[in-house]
């Protein structure tokens, strides 16, 4: 799935690492423009899941502790895809974004994740790697199945809009 | 200590539409400063006006927004004036290709060492969705031309490489890492280095959201400008990479000084 292996574990935990940061920081953005577009609930909803990546770094973070880790550019990641698994696409907004649609979306991105650290568990040589990587794939697909249960909990819920949140800037405007 | 991407990054929060090209943009320059290790105090970029152009508020570093389609005049008196500076110019299709369309011309024949980042949506976004230089000519969602632009789109790339750009690079803003890269090497670049890159408007033409699966990696970079000619011509336009790169005097050169006072010269 990765493009090239991962032969050792600097190399993996900045890959680890970066993985985290970048998930917490696009995650912030979309909070801030979903605040600066009057959607509040999504941003609060986007800066609580940046706090849960910002706990997971520092989990990883304390794993690297006295590991000196190399400082990659960032074309320089062997990630499946573009991007690291847990980063959402900017695409990947709309103005008119529901709730249960970005908790699918993170799901999504958590069980990405999942699937990078379980294909780095299945097919790295190192035993130390395997060993994180397998832990992280654990926790990643934990997180994708919390998702999943908040988002089947917003379904159920009375609180679920049955329509869409009123436009309140169209970018249409009738002529 | 080096800075990351992030500490590029003003107070600002951009106020672009949810999904837009543009935050990928940002990223991408951020990325390639922290990357290139540019001092804040060093570094300007310079913009016109339009959504794109917004984007010197949000980087942490001096900026000047500018008057429509006039970023690349302005990049450029900087740069003569202030050589130390690292430069970059940004803007949007409308403001470069059209208003600015003939300083683009003359930015790419001068060879001033800046770098130039067109984000390209392929419709006049700030001003809610109106056609622009480069949206295809059947497109028929624009409000003041219903039945299609009924003109050729401008080709940023031909044309920078027929003005003489020596450094033309295409990337695409859902992939802010490659931008990145272009960007570095854009940065690199002695000379004026041209990055055209297809940036979505979600808003305005929702159905960009399929450059996605668009986009394709060039593999060479052609190594003269009549190979590059060739692959631009035949590109379907979404290929991403760089285009061409050949080095070329800088302007302005170093002359040696014919006289110690040109007065002198006009001495009775």
């Amino acid at each position: 799935m990765t493009r090239e292996l991962i032969t050792n574990l600097p190399l993996f935990l900045a890959h680890s690492l970066e993985l985290e940061q970048e998930s917490a920081e696009r995650l912030r953005e979309f909070a801030d423009t979903m605040r600066h577009h009057q959607q509040g609930e999504l941003a609060a909803l986007f800066d609580e899941l940046a706090a849960f990546s910002d706990l997971h770094t520092q989990e990883i973070a304390a794993v690297c502790e006295g590991i000196d880790l190399p400082r990659l550019n960032p074309w320089e990641f062997v990630w499946p895809g573009t991007e690291a698994p847990e980063t959402s696409g900017y695409a990947s907004l709309r103005y008119e974004m529901q709730p249960q649609e970005a908790l699918r979306l993170m799901a999504a991105q958590e069980g990405a994740a999942a699937d990078f650290y379980a294909d780095v568990a299945a097919r790295s040589p190192d035993p130390e790697i395997v060993k994180h990587a397998a832990e992280f794939a654990r926790e990643e697909r934990e997180h994708e199945a919390l998702l999943l249960e908040r988002l089947a909990t917003l379904q159920a819920s009375a609180t679920l809009a049955a329509q869409p949140a009123p436009d309140i800037d169209p970018p249409h405007q009738p002529e | 200590m080096s800075l990351k991407a992030k500490d590029y990054k003003s107070g600002i929060k951009p106020i672009w539409c949810p999904g837009c090209g543009h935050y990928g943009v940002l990223n991408a320059i951020t990325k390639a400063m922290a990357a290139r290790e540019l001092d804040t105090h060093n570094t300007a970029i310079i913009s016109g006006i339009g959504c794109s152009s917004r984007l010197p508020a949000y980087v942490s570093s001096y900026g000047f927004h500018g008057v429509h389609g006039r970023s690349l005049p302005l990049a450029t008196g900087l740069k003569v004036a202030r050589p130390d500076l690292e430069v970059v110019a940004v803007g949007g299709d409308g403001d470069g290709f059209s208003i600015g369309g003939n300083h683009f011309l003359h930015a790419c024949r001068r060879n001033v060492d800046i770098v130039y980042i067109a984000m390209d949506n392929e419709v006049y976004g700030m001003t809610k969705g109106q056609a622009s230089p480069t949206s295809p000519e059947t497109w028929l969602s624009g409000k003041l031309t219903p039945h299609g632009t009924e003109n050729r789109p401008f080709q940023p790339c031909a044309i920078a490489l027929a003005s003489g750009a020596g450094f033309i690079a295409r990337g695409y803003s859902g992939d802010p890492n490659g931008l990145a890269q272009l960007i570095f090497e854009g940065l690199a670049f002695p000379g004026f280095a041209f990055i055209h890159v297809l940036s979505q408007c979600v808003t305005f033409v929702p159905e960009q959201t399929a450059w996605k699966q668009q986009v394709h990696s060039l593999d060479d970079i052609p190594s003269t400008a009549a190979e590059a000619a060739a692959l631009i011509h035949a590109d379907d336009g979404f290929s991403k990479g760089i285009l061409f790169r050949s080095p070329r005097p800088v302007f302005p050169r170093e002359h040696a000084s014919t006289t110690a006072d040109p007065r002198q010269a006009f001495a009775v």
